[in-house]
């Protein structure tokens, strides 16, 4: 339970400031920074109702469907394009 | 102390002098800093004393967290489950504020403020694994080794806490472009603040211990 409580002053601390940071720094971020918490959300109400649905059995199912709809829904927000995403992972690529 | 802690402590000792030595004489010999003027050696002063209370609002959640836990005779294997998720949370939150940090050189290079769009791309490549994290965190753990499956509670906390984790730093990383350092201490200070304040009011516990 401690553990829970300690990890909590985490999240609330962090909250905090993101809501701080975002306020005074002007909101020309604030609609990606929603997007990409409706991306996480849905990501997460997809993967958890195809484990309700299948059972826990399917796990790489479950990974790689919740995975595809958050990228599918920051690509439709235009968080991010795929050029910009073929970009990332060319460059990850030469680096390795 | 045992000599085992001792030889640890020499190694980094030993370890840091090189690495604070090699790179000055590297800087010295790459580019036009100039180690003995006084003026400059101000301004980095300064500059790290604005990044100070930022800096330790992180060193605050990772290593007073665990030393709590020590505080709170919390079993050592709780301990290193707790630290397993938190590493975890850690590797995924630093390719955001890597990119953040990376970003305060380049926009300085190119004399424009890049960090919305180190934000954007950030917050976009961290999401999914976020996501990964949330749906089968039991499965994450247990890549580890089975033993670790109990923190599947903490792990889901401390991967909501990347988000946010990753917007902070990426807005840190913008205060600094754009030289508002009353903001910038503030917001290291709000978040220590935060930090003890949340730990007075959800921790009483703690202090039967």
């Amino acid at each position: 339970m401690e553990l829970l409580e300690l990890q909590s002053q985490s999240l609330l601390q962090y909250l905090s400031s993101s809501i701080f940071l975002i306020t005074s720094s002007g909101r020309g971020s604030f609609r990606h920074i929603l997007s990409v918490c409706l991306s996480v959300f849905v990501g997460f109400i997809v993967g958890y109702m195809i484990s309700m649905t299948l059972g826990n059995e399917q796990q790489y199912l479950i990974i790689i469907i919740s995975i595809a709809t958050s990228i599918l829904v920051i690509l439709a927000s235009k968080n991010m394009t795929i050029k910009e995403m073929r970009f990332l992972l060319k460059a990850t690529r030469q680096k390795n | 102390m045992s000599v085992g802690a001792l030889g640890i402590l020499l190694a980094y000792l030993l370890e840091g002098l090189f690495i604070t030595l090699t790179s000055l004489h590297i800087l010295k010999k790459t580019s036009n800093i100039q180690i003995g003027n006084s003026r400059y050696f101000r301004e980095t002063i300064k500059d790290a004393l604005i990044n100070t209370p930022a800096k330790w609002s992180k060193m605050v959640i990772v290593t007073l967290s665990i030393v709590l836990l020590a505080f709170m005779n919390i079993n050592v294997s709780d301990v290193g489950i707790f630290y397993v998720a938190l590493m975890i949370t850690i590797v995924v939150a630093s390719i955001a504020s890597s990119m953040a940090y990376m970003v305060i050189t380049s926009s300085s290079m190119l004399k424009t403020d890049l960090s919305s769009n180190s934000l954007r791309i950030s917050v976009s490549v961290t999401a999914p694994i976020v996501v990964a994290l949330l749906v089968v965190p039991r499965s994450i753990l247990s890549l580890i080794g089975p033993e670790y499956e109990s923190a599947v509670a903490v792990l889901v906390i401390l991967a909501i806490t990347i988000i946010p984790s990753a917007i902070t730093a990426n807005l840190i990383s913008k205060l600094n472009n754009l030289d508002k350092s009353r903001l910038f201490v503030f917001s290291g200070l709000l978040q220590i603040g935060t930090f003890f304040y949340f730990f007075f009011c959800l921790g009483p516990n703690i202090w039967n211990y």
